[in-house]
């Protein structure tokens, strides 16, 4: 009843305006080489930020599906992925394009997203309001397991090296503790200076770690031209079969491993890519224009990200660095994604559940007519795009707070996000941390304030120490790489 | 995949960029120490002058524990001898255009610096022309109209979403 009562808010013509103007940009955006899911994202906030609530919060939605279509197609076309997502698409959406299969990979890619999104979407109006429920139970002591487990989970994903991960993750903590304390009211990291009193903003600090970072990071990179000219569309029944099932399979794992902290679009990506190559009778295909390579890598892309945003909605926690703008975006009205979301804000967040179906059938019937369009925009040199978005991004730093100071901000950690990509270290952890750190701090000292033997009568809070403790060990078992191995 | 650009390929290159790997891979350590150190100091300070506050010990203490954990985990790191070998992180220092971001960036600090006394406008009319001017390598008729017609554009643009920029020398927007 209530995903009807969403549904017919959406369907309302300024809603449903909303998420076509969130699709389009997030697909604009997502085209351009060097720009990802993240980027764009942090990129648009600032705009959209003049929107009221709930449209803000749909088209930000909408631009992140938005924006990882785009980067497909890039990643496809051009073989320039947009994010580390799209690079498992590149691998045989690439192969197809220069094998005159750009239009059956481009096809394949869109219908996977759609199927994975609708059922993503699905799973997220039933499971989102059961661990709303759940998370009613929880006490400080509990989020204080569950904060530590994100931070771990995350580190433990981030990379081949846990140690590089978690220094990450604790200077991000230590980022976010600069300004004044919230509890004593003192300053903190200042130095004696005004401006740091202010602290970091968390929209200048993506921004330039994920907008600025990744045009320096992509300065050094030539893309290839693209030369190949899109005919048919559609693939073949035998190829729309494949593609099918790796559909259906990616979706499935993904929207299971997409509840867990740190496991971003990324890397279920990879995970049910391999899962598809280690099923196949014909292995030796992928990375040879494989379509269930692409298939398998775009479903996953999207289940993952519609499993990310159950935490999110749920309990507060942010699995991404997106979500963590999606957290952001909440708060900037002065609503709290959680326990009592369900219940305090029920028509928004029904109505963005219900975005997320409109949405992805608007991206559906958006991207496959559209794919000449966005081929063009994919062509324009970089060397036009690279300062259109470096100004775009200064300016959305700016209109935070409408202080330089954020504009110096995003700058500084546009060159820290550059450096970091290019000596690699995670960037993920770091705005997990700047995020979740104050939660593990106020809850961290709420405990002590009580008594640390509070721990010992919170078993959740030692469930999900174990937990942590689990993910670590997988992940140091089954280091899940950049690179594919042949 | 996507080929890396290969800029430097003479031994005296190599040699250089391996030192320079080397100067980095240090530099991420020192960065690392300071901001532990830092947030220990800081904690301490709390600590020990703040004491009629409450709430303080917790507050500089959490900042002397993060600061303590980044110090042994950078530590720990530099005893492993980081993460990459030195003959990797040579490679890729290599294989990347190191001046290009640098530059790039060095101009993008001089723009945030004009725009206040100039304005958003005028200085981001000077940062596109140069910008398409020297690494677009762009005429100078296309360089203009790109230019100006991003910067009255997204001028224009911000004007009408309510983003008061500085306006610095002109009237405008």
């Amino acid at each position: 009843m209530d995903l009807l009562n969403g549904l017919m808010t959406v369907l309302t013509p300024e809603y449903l305006g909303y998420s076509f103007i969130g699709c389009l940009l997030g697909t604009l955006v997502g085209v351009l080489p060097g720009v990802g899911a993240a980027s764009a994202v942090a990129i648009l906030f600032p705009f959209v930020a003049v929107l009221p609530p709930a449209g803000m919060i749909i088209t930000m939605a909408a631009i992140y599906y938005g924006a990882q279509y785009g980067g497909s197609t890039t990643a496809i076309l051009v073989n320039v992925p947009g994010e580390v997502s799209s690079m498992v698409t590149a691998i045989d959406g690439y192969e197809m394009t220069k094998q005159g299969r750009a239009g059956p990979a481009l096809a394949m890619a869109a219908i996977a997203s759609f199927i994975a999104g609708i059922v993503g979407a699905i799973m997220v109006s039933f499971v989102g309001p059961s661990v709303a429920r759940l998370a009613l139970l929880f006490g400080p002591a509990e989020y204080l397991g569950l904060g530590l487990f994100s931070l771990t989970a995350i580190a433990a994903l981030a990379g081949s090296s846990l140690t590089r991960a978690i220094l990450v993750t604790l200077f991000g903590m230590m980022m976010a503790s600069v300004g004044f304390d919230d509890s004593s009211g003192l300053p903190r990291l200042t130095f004696g200076t005004t401006a740091l009193l202010q602290g970091f903003d968390l929209v200048p600090v993506m921004i330039g770690l994920f907008g600025i970072g990744e045009v320096l990071a992509s300065l050094s990179e030539k893309s290839s031209p693209v030369t190949t000219k899109i005919t048919k569309l559609m693939p073949a029944r035998s190829e729309m079969s494949a593609g099918l099932g790796a559909t259906g399979r990616a979706t499935g794992i993904c929207l299971i491993l997409g509840l867990l902290p740190g496991m971003m679009p990324s890397i279920g990506s990879f995970i049910s890519y391999s899962v598809e190559r280690y099923r196949s009778r014909t292995p030796q295909r992928f990375g040879r224009g494989a379509i269930e390579g692409v298939a398998a890598s775009e479903a996953a892309n999207n289940a993952t990200a519609m499993a990310n945003l159950i935490p999110l909605l749920g309990l507060g926690i942010p699995t991404g660095p997106t979500m963590a703008l999606m957290l952001a975006a909440f708060t900037m009205y002065g609503i709290v994604p959680g326990p009592l979301l369900f219940t305090q804000q029920g028509p928004l967040v029904w109505a963005l559940i219900a975005s997320f179906f409109v949405g992805n059938v608007i991206l559906l019937i958006l991207n496959l007519p559209l794919v000449g369009l966005w081929v063009r925009l994919a062509t324009i040199p970089y060397a036009i795009l690279a300062p259109i978005i470096l100004v775009i991004c200064l300016v959305g730093a700016y209109s935070t707070r409408n202080t330089m100071f954020d504009v110096w901000v995003c700058a500084l950690f546009g060159m820290l996000g550059w450096i970091m990509r290019t000596r690699g270290w995670p960037l993920a952890p770091l705005v997990i941390a700047f995020v979740l750190g104050p939660m593990i701090e106020r809850a961290g000292r709420q405990v002590i304030a009580v008594s640390p033997d509070l721990l010992l009568y919170r078993p959740a809070f030692w469930f999900f120490i174990a937990l942590g403790v689990v993910v670590v060990w997988l992940s140091r078992r089954y280091t899940v790489r950049g690179e594919l191995a042949d | 995949m996507q080929d890396s650009v290969t800029e430097f390929t003479s031994p005296g290159d190599s040699q250089s960029t391996y030192s320079a790997a080397t100067l980095l891979s240090s530099a991420d350590m020192l960065l690392l120490f300071l901001v532990g150190f830092a947030g220990i100091v800081d904690g301490l300070r709390i600590i020990l002058t703040k004491t009629d506050t409450v709430g303080s010990t917790s507050a500089g203490g959490w900042l002397v524990l993060l600061g303590a954990l980044l110090g042994i985990g950078t530590f720990k790191l530099a005893m492993q001898g980081g993460i990459q070998s030195e003959q990797e992180m040579a490679k890729a220092e290599i294989q990347r255009q190191l001046w290009l971001p640098v530059t790039v960036l060095a101009m993008l600090l001089i723009y945030i610096v004009l725009i206040t006394p100039l304005g958003y406008t005028l200085a981001t009319l000077l940062f596109m022309a140069i910008y398409l001017r020297v690494f677009g390598k762009y005429g100078v008729l296309k360089v203009a109209t790109i230019s100006i017609a991003f910067a009255l554009g997204s001028s224009w643009l911000w004007a009408a979403l309510d983003m008061m920029l500085p306006q610095g020398i002109l009237p405008w927007p």
